[in-house]
C-alpha cells in the first residue's frame, strides 16, 4: 500500500512534465538523481569489501593496496592543485579497457563480417542469392558513402547514392524499432501505474487531473 | 485543414496516454505469431543436456527494466524450468538490485541456491572484467553476492573459466553487454551467446547472428510476449502488446495527419500566389 | 598494449601480468563508482551553501543520496526497507522519465517526418514495415507486413549496418591506437 502510494505519486509528478514544466517534476527529478548516485556507491562499498578489503585484511593479497591508492588518487580531480594526480588512474581504466576492446574488434566486427558476406554469392541461383547480391552491393555502397578521401562523382557518386539509400532504410528501421520500444515503455508504465498500483493510483490520478484543470481553468481566465 | 499541421503537442500526448491506458485496462487480446528467432532461443535453450553450466548476465539499467525486464524474467524461468546449473551475474551497478528483483519475480521450481544456481552480484570494470572473468573467473569475483567464498558454493568447484560454461544468456540494454560477450567469450573460447536487445539495437546485431557470433538477437518488448507464450507463463509481456499495436497505429495516424496538412498548406500557400 | 599482448602471445608471464591488471582495474572501477556522489555533493552543496535558486531541491537530492549510501552500506541492498525506497523512489520514476522520450518522438515524428524527398519516403516505408512487424496488429490487418518487415530487416538493412560496422570499428580501431600512443588526449580533459 506504502509503495504503490509512493510510486504512484512519482509517476504522476514525472507525467506532469506533460503538461508542463513544474516543481513537482523538478523534486522528482533531483530524487531519482540523488538516489541513483547514492545506490552507485553503495554497491561499491559492498563489491571492495569482498573484492579487496577481505584479501588485505586477511593476509591473502597485499597487491591490492595499489589499486586502492591509485582509486583514491580518482578524487584528487576534484582540487585545483592536484587534479594532475587523477590523470594516472584514469590512464589504466582506459588504456586497458581500450585494448581489451580492440583486440578483439577487428575479427569481430570486420573480418567476421566479411566472411559471413562473401559467401552470399555462391549461394545457388534463386532468392538466397539475389537476397546475397542485395546485401553485398549494400555494404560496399554503404562504405562508399562514408569514404570521403574520393570524390563523389562518376562511379564512386552513384555507388555513394545507393549507400545513401541504403543508409535512409537502416534509419527508417532504427527509427521503427525505437517507436516499438518507446510504446513499450509507455505501456510497461500504465501496468505500473493502473494494475499494479491500483486502487491508490486512481485517486492519485484523479487529484492530478483536477490540479490540471484547476491551473488550465486559471490561465484562461487570466487571459 | 491547416489546423491539422499545428495540433498542439499536448493533444498528441493526451491521445497516446488515453490510447495506452484503455488498452492496458480492457486489453483486446490479439493474436500473437512467434517469431523465428524467439523459437531458436527457445529451442537452444531446450535442447540443453542436464546439468549444463549457464551464465546468466543481467546487463540492464533501470531504464532498460521496463522493456528488458519481462524478457530477463522468461528467460529465467525457462532456464529454471530445465535441470540446468545456473551462474547469476551482472556487469552494471543496477544489475545488482535487477538480479535480485528478477530472482522474485520467477518460480524456482524448487531449485537449491548452491546446487542449482547461485547469484554473483555486480562485478565492476565492465568488459575487462568480462574478459577476465572468462580466463579465471576467480581473479574477478571470490564471493557470491552474500559473501560466501565460492569454493565454499558446491556447483562453482567444476567452474574457473568460460571453458566451463555451454551459452551465455545476456539480456542487456548496452555496454559491455553483448558486444562484450561476443568480443571476450565467443571468439575466444566459442561460447554460444542468447541476448535480448531494446529492438533499437537489434538491427547492429544481426549482422553477428548472420555471421554466426550470436546465437539470438531478441527485440525486447515483442519477444517477451512470444517468450511468455512459449513457456506458458504470461506477464507484463503480453500485457503491453496490444498497447504497442494502438499506439504504433496513432503514431502513423498523426503523421498522415501532418503530412497531409503540410500538404494542404503548400497547395494553399501557391494557390495564393 | 598488454591486454592486446596477452591476447595474441602465449607467455605465462604476459597473462599473469595481464590478469592481475585486469582485477586492478576491476578494483580502482569500483571506487569510481563513488565519484558520482563526490560530484553531487561538491555542486548541490555549494548551490545550498550560497542559497541560489531552487537549493531546497539541492538539498533534499544531498540527503536522499547519503540516506542511500547509508541505508545500501549498512542495511545492504537486498533489505526489504532499502527496496521499498528504491523500487518506489527510483525504478518506476526512473521508468516514466524514460517515457517522456516516447512522448517527445510522437510529437517530432507528426512535426518533423514530412515526407518531401525520396529518401525520407525510403525512410519512412522501411519504418512503416519495421514498426508493424513488430506490432502484434500489424499481421492483423496485412500477412505481408512481417515478411516484408523481415526482409528489410534481414537484407538490406543488414548489408548497410555491416558497411556502419566495418567503418566504425576502422574508426574504433584509429581512435584505440591514438589514445594508446598518447596522440589522443580528450579523456584527459585535455585537447
Amino acid at each position: 500500500m506504502i509503495g504503490a502510494l509512493i510510486t504512484s505519486v512519482m509517476v504522476v509528478m514525472v507525467w506532469s512534465w506533460l503538461y508542463r514544466h513544474n516543481i513537482f517534476f523538478s523534486f522528482a527529478e533531483h530524487t531519482i538523481v540523488g538516489i541513483a548516485a547514492g545506490y552507485a556507491m553503495a554497491v561499491g562499498i559492498g563489491n571492495l569489501q569482498k573484492l579487496a578489503y577481505e584479501p588485505i585484511v586477511k593476509g591473502t593479497d597485499y597487491s591490492l593496496l595499489f589499486p586502492i591508492v591509485f582509486g583514491v588518487l580518482l578524487f584528487s580531480r576534484f582540487s585545483r592543485v592536484g587534479s594532475w594526480l587523477a590523470s594516472y588512474p584514469l590512464a589504466l581504466i582506459i588504456g586497458t579497457g581500450t585494448g581489451v576492446a580492440m583486440r578483439v574488434i577487428i575479427d569481430a566486427q570486420v573480418v567476421r563480417q566479411i566472411i559471413a558476406t562473401i559467401p552470399l554469392l555462391a549461394k545457388p541461383v534463386g532468392l538466397d542469392l539475389f537476397n546475397g547480391v542485395i546485401i553485398v552491393v549494400t555494404l560496399v555502397t554503404t562504405v562508399v558513402f562514408f569514404l570521403y578521401s574520393a570524390e563523389h562523382k562518376g562511379l564512386v557518386g552513384r555507388a555513394a547514392r545507393i549507400g545513401k539509400f541504403a543508409v535512409f532504410v537502416v534509419l527508417g528501421n532504427l527509427y521503427g524499432s525505437a517507436i516499438s520500444t518507446r510504446i513499450g515503455h509507455v505501456a510497461g508504465q500504465m501496468v505500473v501505474l493502473l494494475i499494479e498500483s491500483a486502487p491508490v493510483s486512481f485517486g492519485i490520478v484523479a487529484i492530478a487531473v483536477a490540479a490540471i484543470l484547476v491551473d488550465i481553468l486559471r490561465r484562461r481566465s487570466k487571459q | 485543414m491547416r489546423a491539422l499541421e499545428r495540433i498542439d503537442r499536448r493533444i498528441i500526448y493526451l491521445t497516446l496516454i488515453v490510447i495506452v491506458a484503455i488498452m492496458t485496462l480492457t486489453p483486446a487480446g490479439l493474436p500473437l505469431l512467434i517469431s523465428r528467432e524467439t523459437r531458436l532461443a527457445y529451442d537452444t535453450i531446450e535442447k540443453l543436456p542436464a546439468g549444463a553450466q549457464i551464465l546468466y548476465s543481467l546487463d540492464l539499467d533501470i531504464m532498460g527494466w521496463l522493456q528488458g525486464g519481462p524478457q530477463a524474467i522468461a528467460f529465467l524461468q525457462h532456464l529454471l524450468n530445465r535441470p540446468l546449473k545456473i551462474v547469476l551475474i551482472g556487469w552494471r551497478p543496477d544489475s545488482e538490485f535487477l538480479i535480485l528483483k528478477t530472482l522474485t519475480s520467477v518460480d524456482l521450481k524448487g531449485k537449491k541456491y548452491g546446487v542449482d544456481y547461485v547469484n554473483l552480484g555486480f562485478v565492476a570494470g565492465g568488459e575487462t572484467a568480462m574478459a577476465g572473468f572468462a580466463a579465471d573467473l576467480r581473479k574477478v569475483v571470490r564471493t557470491d553476492y552474500g559473501g560466501t567464498n565460492l569454493d565454499e558454493i558446491p556447483m562453482m568447484k567444476t567452474i574457473t573459466s568460460a571453458k566451463d560454461f555451454s551459452l551465455v544468456v545476456c539480456p542487456n540494454t548496452g555496454e559491455p553487454g553483448a558486444l562484450g560477450f561476443i568480443r571476450q567469450w565467443r571468439i575466444p573460447y566459442n561460447v554460444p551467446i542468447i541476448t535480448s536487445q531494446p529492438p533499437m539495437t537489434v538491427p547492429e546485431f544481426v549482422p553477428h547472428v548472420q555471421a554466426g557470433t550470436l546465437v539470438a538477437a531478441l527485440p525486447a518488448i515483442r519477444s517477451s510476449a512470444e517468450y511468455e507464450l512459449l513457456i506458458k507463463k504470461p506477464g507484463l509481456g503480453i500485457a503491453a502488446q496490444d498497447a504497442v499495436s494502438l499506439g504504433t497505429l496513432a503514431l502513423l495516424a498523426f503523421i498522415v495527419i501532418g503530412n497531409i496538412g503540410t500538404v494542404w498548406a503548400s497547395k494553399s500557400g501557391a494557390n495564393r500566389k | 598494449m598488454l591486454m592486446i599482448a596477452d591476447y595474441f602471445l602465449t607467455f605465462s608471464g604476459v597473462k599473469a601480468l595481464a590478469t592481475t591488471v585486469q582485477r586492478w582495474v576491476v578494483v580502482i572501477s569500483t571506487i569510481a563508482l563513488a565519484l558520482g556522489v563526490a560530484n553531487i555533493t561538491i555542486l548541490h552543496g555549494r548551490i545550498v551553501l550560497k542559497r541560489r535558486g531552487k537549493w531546497y531541491l539541492s538539498l533534499w537530492q544531498i540527503f536522499i543520496m547519503w540516506l542511500i549510501v547509508v541505508m545500501g552500506s549498512v542495511l545492504t541492498t537486498a533489505h526489504p526497507l532499502f527496496r521499498l525506497l528504491f523500487d518506489n523512489m527510483y525504478l518506476n520514476p526512473y521508468n516514466t522519465i524514460v517515457t517522456l522520450l516516447c512522448f517527445s518522438t510522437f510529437a517530432a515524428g507528426y512535426r518533423a517526418l514530412k515526407i518531401r524527398t525520396l529518401e525520407t519516403a525510403v525512410f519512412f516505408v522501411s519504418a512503416l514495415f519495421l514498426m508493424l512487424m513488430l506490432a502484434p496488429i500489424g499481421e492483423i490487418i496485412w500477412a505481408g507486413f512481417p515478411i516484408i518487415g523481415r526482409w528489410v530487416a534481414d537484407v538490406p538493412s543488414v548489408g548497410s549496418m555491416r558497411g556502419l560496422m566495418i567503418g566504425a570499428a576502422v574508426g574504433l580501431v584509429a581512435v584505440g591506437l591514438k589514445t594508446l600512443l598518447g596522440l589522443e588526449r580528450g579523456w584527459l580533459g585535455r585537447e
